[in-house]
């Protein structure tokens, strides 16, 4: 098909004229009343602010700015101030007494003497005394300065968390940028990093300090992306427990009432869930039951395969909502559900009687006759008229009596024709074959040594994408946790130490770069060419791009099945070692699907944001 | 406390305040310009008329109340793709939840002739990333770089994701309007 024709079909599409009439009359109606406001809350704010947590709270604002979310509350409990002066925008986001106290102890920044003033960030020009901000920074241990030459490496993962402008009457400015990074630089363990860059403007020179600081202690401090990935799910089911709000699930709702919403809030909290830092690959395709807790505005949906999201909204004066960020748990559902009211509305009936679990999906399904106290077989049958994954039909069938200790026979609707196969990369075993199953697919598992976490699918034998015929047999290859054999190229180092891949930057371990690591070593690369061309002239279609901290080792792989090891101790001294080798079984286009496929999503969320 | 005085390197701030003012004749233009493109993008995305319009809409109050100052027009247009696409994928985000079935939204556009209407509708059958890079690519003709730094991916995921939406897209086009 002619992409030009892609394109002049879709300039067929134009916007309707009431819609631009309708836009214009909002803007134009609303543009002068909006700016006064802005500028007057922001006025109020500050001066009704208390000065001792100004100082911090000021160094929150970038957060405040970029996301429009209120100020982390911790900053107030910490400084003992009363919940109640929280101010306005963040009176959703509850402080709890699991916020530890960071203790002072450290390297000791002293601004004080220095009599300057200081603004925060471009947008909020704050000024503040400067033993306030002094105060500030020796909230965290800062630990010894760090060697630049490694930590330097990871400058293009920080994001800023506050620009502190110091000045006075006679002097320059000096800057100060404090950052953060979520990846882990090597021997900080399980510390993020925290740059201070400081610049002098009469020499136009820029130092750089990094220093490793906890990230749960600025979590503390700042309401922004790492906050959220970095606190448990304590805040939001502290909510839970005080908020209106509906629960459904299972095929029918459940009235709870409130003396039940706090216990299930406290049962749940004691489970201690913690989020993730990047989109489980599953969520993207997540729809159908779940358990919804409606805590208007924001929402919790827990989906019976153990992923939860958590929707933080805000609700906009004209009563719309507006999806300020996302929180993604992988909870365990068995937990989640054994603190959850049952299904059923009478606890006689359940044990005298087979429930009706037609239409629920298979693990609500086993929850339910796991707390009836009885066992059950799985068997999946192809049918048209249930989604796969849920339950088609059941022996004996509903209604019918069964006693205590009966097994009764469930069978799980697998799709009916043809199958589309998914990417089961990083997947569990138990995960991909129970999804592979649920596409009516017969899955055969092998394993193989790999760098990946035992257990862990590190190769499929159809691509994902593919339709296929149902029944049609699928391989999975599986982690066995133990590492394959070294030999060139030295594919194991890749998940050994931190790197770049393609620019996103990976740290020690890390479970797409194991698995890129594993996939690369799948395939034959023994045959070794001896043509070692410079891998400037070659720079153009690589995909993997990989460079090691200590050494400098970068990897490019080509779209001929060819791949390129250079190491180096230094790139500009030249000293380069090349070595080439060609993929043997020439099954180059497989190779690069799947890469790509480990790739594809391991961008974290924030990387979307406006 | 005189803001004005310490605004030096960051004029942002007093630029912005006073800027938004004269805010409304821009919000004219950028309508003008680049609304059909907007809604070109979210209807395919989205494939739901009234979902597209909000979308649409909140995109542009969101130009009007962040009034962000631009270094060109090419960075004006990126930002409200970028923008949109971002409200399209909450929607769809949100939608996943609720159920919404998709509609038939072509019917409504009077230009629309059959062989455009097929094409298109093979497009929105597509999984929703395919869609975006398509659109921006085909349609709206970004570089491949230009839309991986748009979507927060990588060069080569936007390469793979264009080979591969592109090749889904023709399978589906031939199997079901051929």
């Amino acid at each position: 098909m002619d992409e030009r024709k892609l394109k002049a079909a879709a300039e067929k599409i134009t916007m309707p004229d009431q819609l631009k009439d309708r836009i214009l009359d909002q803007c134009e109606n609303s543009s002068g009343e909006k700016n006064g406001e802005y500028i007057e809350v922001s006025g109020v704010e500050r001066v009704e602010r208390r000065p001792v947590r100004r100082a911090i709270a000021a160094a929150a604002a970038f957060a405040v700015c970029a996301g429009g979310i209120g100020l982390s509350a911790h900053l107030i409990s910490r400084n003992g101030a009363p919940a109640d002066e929280i101010s306005e925008s963040s009176e959703e986001i509850e402080p709890t007494e699991t916020v530890t106290t960071p203790e002072a102890s450290h390297k000791k920044w002293d601004f004080v003497n220095n009599r300057y003033e200081i603004t925060y960030t471009e947008k909020d020009t704050v000024l503040e005394p400067s033993d306030q901000i002094t105060a500030f920074l020796n909230c965290f241990d800062w630990g010894e300065e760090k060697d630049s030459d490694i930590y330097s490496g990871y400058y293009t993962a920080f994001q800023q968390v506050a620009h502190i402008e110091l000045r006075d009457e006679e002097r320059e400015p000096v800057y100060f940028n404090i950052s953060h990074t979520v990846a882990t630089p090597p021997e900080s363990g399980e510390s993020g990093i925290v740059l201070v860059t400081s610049r002098e403007y009469e020499d136009k020179d820029w130092s750089d300090g990094y220093y490793a600081i906890d990230l749960d202690e600025l979590a503390v401090f700042l309401d922004d992306e790492m906050q959220r990935q970095e606190f448990g799910m304590k805040n939001l089911w502290h909510d839970l427990a005080g908020a209106y709000f509906t629960v459904y699930g299972g095929g029918m709702s459940v009235e709870a009432d409130k003396m039940e919403l706090a216990r299930i809030g406290e049962a749940i909290d004691a489970l201690e869930f913690a989020p993730l830092n990047e989109i489980p690959q599953e969520a993207e395709e997540e729809s159908g039951e779940a358990w919804h807790f409606m805590l208007d505005p924001s929402e919790l949906v827990i989906f019976p395969s153990g992923t939860a999201i958590y929707h933080k909204n805000e609700r906009n004066t004209d009563n719309s909502l507006t999806n300020i960020y996302n929180t993604y748990y992988k909870v365990n559902f068995d937990e989640i559900n054994a603190v959850l009211p049952p299904f059923t509305e009478t606890n006689d009936q359940r044990e005298a009687l087979m429930p009706d679990l037609v239409g629920m999906t298979e693990g609500l399904a086993e929850e339910q006759l796991r707390q009836m106290g009885l066992s059950f077989e799985k068997a999946y049958v192809e049918t048209d008229q249930y989604q796969p994954g849920y339950v088609a039909e059941t022996k004996p069938t509903p209604g019918e009596p069964v006693t205590d200790g009966d097994t009764v026979m469930i069978y799980i609707a697998m799709s009916n024709g043809s199958a589309t196969v998914d990417n089961y990369l990083g997947m569990t075993e138990d995960d991909a074959v129970t999804e592979a199953n649920y596409s009516g697919l017969k899955v055969d598992v092998e394993y193989a040594n790999g760098y990946s976490v035992q257990g862990t699918v590190i190769g499929q034998s159809k691509a994902a994408g593919v339709i296929i015929g149902t029944g049609s047999e699928i391989t999975l290859t599986v982690s066995t946790g133990e590492p394959p054999l070294e030999g060139y190229p030295p594919f194991g180092t890749l998940c050994k130490m931190g790197c770049f891949i393609n620019g996103s930057e990976f740290s020690d371990g890390d479970k797409t770069l194991c698995l890129v690591s594993d996939i690369l070593s799948r395939y034959d690369w023994s045959n070794e060419e001896t043509d070692t061309g410079l891998f400037k002239e070659a720079a153009t279609n690589y995909v993997v791009d990989a460079l090691v901290n200590d050494a400098h080792r970068i990897v490019y792989i080509y779209a001929d099945g060819t791949v390129e090891w250079i190491e180096t101790q230094d790139l500009a001294a030249n000293d380069l070692k090349v070595y080439r080798y060609r993929d043997i079984d020439g099954e180059v286009d497989d190779l690069l699907f799947q890469l790509h496929q480990a790739l594809d999503d391991l961008m974290p969320y924030a990387q979307y944001g406006e | 406390m005189d803001t004005a005085e310490y605004t030096g390197e960051n004029g942002l701030i007093i630029q912005q305040v006073t800027g938004s003012g004269a805010r409304a004749g821009s919000v004219r233009d950028a309508v003008e310009s680049y609304g059909d493109m907007l809604f070109r993008l979210c209807l395919i995305m989205l494939r739901n008329y009234a979902d597209a319009e909000d979308a649409v809409q909140e995109s542009f109050i969101k130009y009007m109340q962040k009034a962000p100052i631009f270094t060109d027009q090419e960075h004006e247009k990126a930002w409200l793709l970028k923008v949109a696409s971002n409200k399209c994928r909450d929607i769809i985000r949100y939608r996943s939840r609720h159920f919404t079935e998709p509609e038939e939204v072509l019917g409504n556009i009077p230009a629309m002739d059959r062989e455009s209407s097929h094409i298109l509708e093979a497009l929105m059958e597509l999984p929703e990333k395919f869609r975006l890079v398509l659109t921006l690519h085909y349609v709206e003709e970004y570089k491949v770089d230009q839309i991986a730094g748009m979507i927060g991916k990588s060069p080569s995921a936007v390469k793979m994701r264009l080979a591969k939406g592109r090749k889904l897209l023709e399978e589906k086009y031939r199997k079901e309007y051929l």
